[in-house]
């Protein structure tokens, strides 16, 4: 349920796609929940609340319908939800997790979510971002943290298509999210994504220089 | 561009980490216990070798641990990742010299990029 | 339009039915798809392209792709997309293509310029050293001289048009060039299920297979044309690999991440190329196995008047015949040392050319290259030299010499007349990017040139890079490296098969015997045998080098510039270490190799930034509230990417008069400030207050919750480099703010000690930075505002005091509201989850619109706290500052350790006269001091100079005291207070001033 009062980082934004190459969306008002503890005291209070078991390894990513949770470290990982799910385990988590050393923060207004699809949204990220996205290295049903050009980022490779077509999502910093969606777009001009004007090309106030925006 | 391998992630591009300088210097227990010059010397002073040389370095925008490496400074070669705590691993079958043959010490870059 | 009566056929390489015309140097010529600016003008009878850059001679056409050194020109007019040192014999022409000589004036055939040829012995190697390190008015004298002299084109001067990007590919097997080694490498690694990638620097796949004669050679029963053709579907079948022509491999860095560049554009006539693609596009690729199959580049021979159009590279003759049906020349003379090079002479006999001689510096060339020479009547001279050329801009005649047994020559002259002369000093390896990968290499005597000998990096050279020069051996090569590197990357290959190959006998003949330094009949002065044609580097220039000690191949190459042109020295540099060679009296092995760098050949500066410029070029953070800001006209700063509302100024108003609007209105009435940009981070664990207590210097473990406190970070060597508000939510959860630069740092920086140096304690942080929209409400109104607000929450100030913190509602929506300020002023911070931050301002507006309400900016805030003494860390601390520098003793606890806290004890910490954080008041009220001022303690000019005995790090006219004030960092400044010191000025007398302590509220009795 959407409350009139919200604003999501991309809302200036109209989702930007040109037939079956390639398409990018925002998913706004997405949940994420950090989770930083030793896996082994949390593993069955998440198991118990959220219904998915604790991922153990770089790049893993525990997926229902609804609510996914991804290695982002030893010690810490990201519970995220679409933005309609129920999300009954968040107010359930943290007393399940009463008594162990632990840390459970909503972050859900610190990222938006950047949904990348089509039969070249692989071949659009690799314009950006350094890790190995190919199949056999970052298979559908993965996650992982890394860089988006400048921005830190969360990646998810979400499914493959039979027609060749594969589905990524990306979560960025709020404060980021404009400028990775203008990248995103000047990446997809091969495919017709027409090129976006950052916002924030604004007038600074430089006494001793000359400005030239 | 290097490419690192994090402990906990795996080789990934340079570009996802932070170099962190000199490893193994713990910091004093009892700081005041210590002379100005022994301050000092934790504060300000570091090794800077050509060869093996372990730092530290933070896999900023990934797991966002920090862990050792042993570095070959001459031909920045990663020898080895290990996680905080645990001491340097043995380097096997490491030689000094970089593969054009410099000596250990200057660049020594004459002349010695071909085999005689 | 002039004829191309040099075309002999219509050989695969271009199309002849699809002409193309074009224009240099103003005019008009005919060519062919697929020919480059060279095989045109060369079809068309023109050899002269350029003059040199020194000596302004006339260049021609010396090779047939990336190596040719001085063959350039400048393409297009358009003062935005025009492209400066582009090479002939690369350049693809299309229909519509403009391109011009460089370097020359009024015109190439006529050139002011080249006076420098007539005294160029007064232009010696070393010469800009020389007039450098001579009287100092000489480089004066001669610098626009050589400035307008010396040269290569013109850069574009208006912005770029076009767009680039950059694409990262991972991959199991990279193969560099698509020549017999490199195909087969590629189609053996592909076949086996490797992710490949193939790259090829030019637009056909085929290398030295598009430069022999079609016809002379069979693979499996196949001609050359259809066997290409089959490889190329064949690799377009496999699904793992990517095929990039145009596409050069420009450097080979550490872990095997190689960057290429390739071309999309340049060759397409410009009213067909597309917006929609970059001109071009660089690969960082990230491979497992590299194969180096980039080839030989063939070496001129140093003698002589060596560098007139017309003399080119055997190689590239036969290149220009097979790949472009065009005939270099009318009658031909081959000058060689190696048996490879009569080939040229045969070719171009059988396609109808005259062949003059052959001329051979050794005694006795292979007996199959004299057989077949004697058959077709071709004149031979063995031990022979050629001592001279002649011709104006083009090659006419040329006189011959022998050698006796000391290569000395012996004898009279004897003149051939030809208007070509083609020339081989043998072949290199192409090791630039072996070499660039640190692999090392080994002086091969059989080649007389440098081949790979050890790998460094997981790669392996093939065929002609690995010094394999017969065609079946290529193949038997490229297979070998191609199944070598994706088995080593984890892929079963195929048993290698190499295609058979039918046999040419000279096929791997070379019998070449070394001559870096030919014999002049000219004495030494008037010898011109060029070894660099791009830089016009002679062979007297390198003996000079020698002799005047620059010993070393690196300083020698510096002296006199030896392939420090755009060429690198492809062609010139191993002649250039033979001749150096001879100079020393040591083998080539022993003077060694300069050190090949990326890039291999010039790369577009657009393709290096990519699509990473303009407005792409860095992240701006905004805040969610920043489109009201921008709405209502605010001028704003960039303050750790995030760009902040500096100021609003309205219709007609100044900057400075909106900050002075602004700071009234914050303390008469009250006012808002965007904070969101400051750093957040959520601190849980049972030891967090011990944590806090060791990086904070004051003390935390008695912080209750509900309750806030400023405190200072300061690095271990004791100086200031964060601080901020902590608020104690429970005794195990705190919220800690950082400056809003400092945020990334901090957080890394308390990681660091966590795990490294106290992973004992339970303790876990995270970044809640933008979880928060944040407003700060300030003046003496506020709290009416702030109640008219909330739901829940009694803003009283005696019921919600200073340095405490509730939960409460605002229509609702869960907020966070902390009692700090920053300005002296009553301030509450309001902390929404960001999605309602836009909202939460417009709410702040509407309801404080009948207390006055001002939205003010970071310029307002930064006086507002000047007015009251407190630091901005960054701004009025630079690294060099304790807390007792700033006079915050009060700060810094003494029960416990903290960050830093030793080194504040330290002789040079502890000193009386460190420089002091005070206020600086100029006697003047008016004079706004400019920031960053020197301070100084006299007003008189001291010899040798006035000692500067501070700085002003913040300076204001503020509204409140209706005077300026400023703050800075003075000598002792602390025990200065009430006496002058003096601004100093650029221009100008040094402005008076008196030192105060920093509260300019307290100074002027309005203490809050």
């Amino acid at each position: 349920m959407i409350d009139v009062r919200w604003q999501s980082p991309l809302g200036h934004r109209e989702p930007l796609t040109r037939g079956t190459d390639v398409a990018i969306v925002e998913i706004a008002f997405m949940t994420y929940v950090i989770l930083r503890g030793q896996a082994a005291d949390l593993a069955l209070a998440v198991g118990d609340t959220v219904g998915l078991p604790l991922p153990t390894a770089v790049t893993e990513a525990n997926r229902s319908e609804t609510t996914q949770i991804t290695w982002l470290g030893p010690d810490e990982w990201v519970i995220s939800a679409e933005p309609d799910a129920d999300e009954g385990w968040m107010s359930a988590l943290e007393p399940a997790l009463d008594g162990t050393h632990h840390q459970l923060v909503t972050v859900s207004d610190q990222y938006t979510t950047i949904a990348v699809s089509g039969a070249h949204a692989r071949d659009l990220l690799a314009k950006l971002m350094v890790i190995d996205l190919h199949p056999r290295a970052f298979g559908a049903g993965t996650g992982v943290a890394t860089v988006l050009a400048k921005a830190h980022v969360w990646l998810w490779h979400m499914r493959d298509d039979a027609d060749g077509s594969a589905s990524f999502r990306i979560a960025t910093r709020r404060s980021h999210a404009d400028y990775v969606w203008c990248l995103l777009a000047e990446s997809g001009r091969e495919w017709g994504l027409p090129p976006q004007k950052p916002i924030g090309r604004v007038k600074l106030h430089l006494p001793h220089f000359e400005t030239s925006d | 561009m290097f490419l690192i391998p994090c402990p906990f992630c795996g080789p990934r591009d340079q570009s996802e980490f932070s170099y962190g300088g000199e490893a193994h210097i713990a910091r004093p227990t009892e700081p005041e216990a210590l002379s100005d010059e022994d301050w000092a010397n934790f504060v300000f002073m570091r090794s800077n070798p050509k060869g093996v040389f372990a730092e530290r370095w933070h896999h900023t925008a990934g797991c966002g641990k920090w862990f050792n490496v042993l570095r070959n400074t001459a031909t920045d070669e990663v020898l080895a990742s290990y996680k905080t705590g645990e001491p340097p691993p043995a380097v096997a079958g490491f030689q000094l010299a970089t593969p054009s043959g410099e000596p250990p010490i200057g660049s020594g870059n004459d002349g010695t990029k071909v085999v005689p | 339009m002039s004829m191309q009566t040099f075309r002999r056929k219509y050989p695969t390489g271009v199309n002849g039915a699809s002409p193309v015309t074009f224009r240099f140097n103003g005019r008009q010529y005919g060519g062919f798809a697929g020919d480059t600016l060279a095989s045109a003008l060369l079809a068309n009878g023109v050899h002269m392209i350029a003059r040199s850059f020194k000596y302004h001679r006339p260049r021609g056409i010396l090779g047939s792709g990336s190596d040719d050194p001085a063959a350039l020109v400048q393409v297009g007019a358009d003062p935005a997309r025009t492209v400066p040192n582009a090479r002939a014999t690369e350049l693809e022409i299309y229909d519509g293509l403009e391109a011009f000589s460089q370097n020359c004036w009024p015109s190439l055939a006529i050139d002011v310029g080249s006076v420098n040829d007539a005294f160029g012995r007064f232009l010696p190697a070393g010469f800009y050293y020389k007039t450098f390190m001579g009287p100092p008015g000489n480089w004066m004298m001669f610098e626009g001289l050589i400035r307008r002299a010396a040269g290569l084109g013109k850069s574009p001067t208006a912005p770029d048009p076009d767009h680039y990007e950059h694409v990262n590919r991972h991959c199991d097997v990279l193969v560099i060039g698509a020549g017999p080694a490199g195909l087969t490498a590629a189609r053996i690694a592909a076949a086996s299920g490797a992710r490949v990638i193939l790259a090829e620097e030019t637009p056909e796949l085929g290398g030295r297979l598009l430069s022999i004669e079609p016809s002379s050679r069979t693979m499996d029963g196949q001609s050359i044309a259809e066997w290409l053709q089959d490889t190329e579907a064949d690799l377009t079948r496999s699904p793992e690999i990517t095929v990039l022509k145009r596409t050069c491999a420009f450097g080979y860095y550490g872990e095997n991440w190689v960057a290429l560049v390739e071309s999309l554009q340049d060759h397409v006539p410009e009213h067909a190329r597309r917006a929609d693609l970059p001109r071009h596009r660089v690969w960082r690729v990230r491979t497992a196995q590299v194969v180096l199959a980039t080839g030989a580049i063939e070496r001129p021979l140093v003698f002589h008047g060596n560098d007139r159009p017309g003399i080119m590279l055997a190689g590239a003759v036969r290149t220009y015949l097979h790949r472009y049906g065009v005939l270099a020349g009318r009658t031909a003379v081959v000058f060689t040392n190696n048996d490879e090079a009569w080939t040229t002479a045969f070719d171009l006999h059988a396609a109808g050319a005259e062949v003059a001689a052959i001329v051979d510096t050794r005694d006795e060339p292979g007996p199959n290259v004299t057989a077949k020479a004697k058959s077709l009547g071709i004149e031979a001279f063995t031990s022979a030299t050629i001592v001279e050329t002649k011709g104006r801009r083009r090659l006419s005649h040329m006189s011959v010499m022998s050698l006796d047994e000391n290569k000395q020559l012996t004898g009279g002259p004897r003149w051939l007349y030809a208007d070509l002369l083609a020339v081989s000093g043998g072949w290199s390896p192409n090791v630039a990017l072996f070499s660039q990968s640190r692999g090392r290499l080994q002086f091969d005597d059989t080649l007389q040139a440098f081949r790979p000998e050890r790998s460094w990096q997981a790669e392996r050279s093939a065929g002609a890079a690995d010094g394999v020069f017969d065609f079946a051996a290529c193949f038997a090569s490229g297979l070998q490296a191609g199944a070598e590197a994706a088995q080593a990357a984890g892929f079963a290959t195929d048993t290698p098969q190499a295609p058979a190959c039918s046999v040419d006998p000279i096929d791997g003949e070379s019998g070449i015997e070394p001559a870096w330094d030919l014999p002049s009949a000219k004495p030494p002065a008037r010898t011109r045998a060029f070894v660099d044609l791009q830089n016009d580097v002679t062979s007297k220039d390198l003996q000079l080098a020698v002799r005047e000690g620059y010993v070393s191949v690196e300083h020698a190459k510096r002296y006199t510039t030896l392939g420090m042109g755009t060429d690198q020295g492809k062609t010139s540099s191993l002649n250039g270490f033979g001749v150096l060679a001879g100079a020393l009296g040591k083998p080539i092995a022993d003077v060694g190799v300069t050190t090949f760098r990326p890039p291999f050949k010039p790369v577009p500066f657009g393709a290096v930034a990519g699509q990473h410029v303009g407005d792409h070029f860095h992240p701006r953070r905004t805040t969610p509230m920043h489109t009201w800001h921008e709405d209502q006209g605010a001028t704003f700063e960039v303050v750790g990417d995030w760009l902040r509302a500096r100021a609003y100024p309205r219709a007609g108003e100044s900057f400075e008069d909106a900050v002075q609007r602004e700071c009234i209105a914050a303390r008469t009435q009250t006012a808002a400030l965007d904070a969101s940009t400051l750093g957040k981070i959520d601190i849980r664990g049972r030891d967090a207050r011990t944590f806090l207590n060791r990086v904070y210097t004051n003390a935390w473990m008695k912080l209750a919750p509900g309750r806030c406190r400023y405190g200072l970070m300061l690095n271990e060597d004791g100086m200031v480099f964060d601080d901020g508000v902590t608020a104690c939510i429970s005794d195990d959860h705190f919220h800690l703010t950082t400056t809003t630069g400092g945020a990334a740092g901090v957080l890394s920086w308390m990681e660091d000690y966590l795990q490294t140096e106290w992973p004992d304690l339970d303790v876990f942080m995270t970044s809640v930075t933008e979880q928060w929209a944040v407003a700060s409400i300030c003046g003496p109104e506020s709290w009416r505002v702030v109640g008219a607000l909330l739901d829940d929450i009694d803003p009283n100030p005696d019921a919600f005091p200073f340095m405490s913190h509730r939960t409460g509602h605002i229509a609702g929506v869960p907020v966070r509201v902390f009692r700090i300020s920053f300005t002296g002023e009553l301030s509450y911070e309001i902390n929404v989850p960001a999605r309602y931050g836009l909202w939460l301002w417009q709410q702040i507006m509407d309801k404080g619109e009948p207390h006055g309400i001002t939205p003010y900016g970071t310029e307002g805030m930064h006086l507002l706290r000047a007015e009251t003494g407190f630091i901005i860390v960054g701004q009025d601390t630079d690294g060099t500052v304790t807390p007792y520098d700033l006079g915050m003793d009060w700060i810094v606890k003494s029960s416990a350790d903290f960050i830093g806290r030793r080194s504040l004890t330290r002789s040079d910490t502890s000193r009386a006269d460190r420089r002091h954080f005070v206020g600086v008041l100029t006697d003047d009220p008016a004079i706004v001091i400019a920031e960053g001022s020197q301070v100084i303690a006299t007003a008189e000019e001291q010899d040798p100079r006035t000692p500067m005995i501070g700085h002003i790090t913040s300076s204001y006219f503020s509204p409140t005291f209706e005077r300026s004030i400023a703050l800075g960092l003075i000598d002792a400044g602390r025990n200065r207070v009430g006496e002058r010191v003096y601004i100093a000025q650029r221009d100008g007398e040094p402005i008076p001033a008196r030192v105060t302590q920093p509260n300019f509220m307290q100074h002027f009795g309005r203490a809050t």
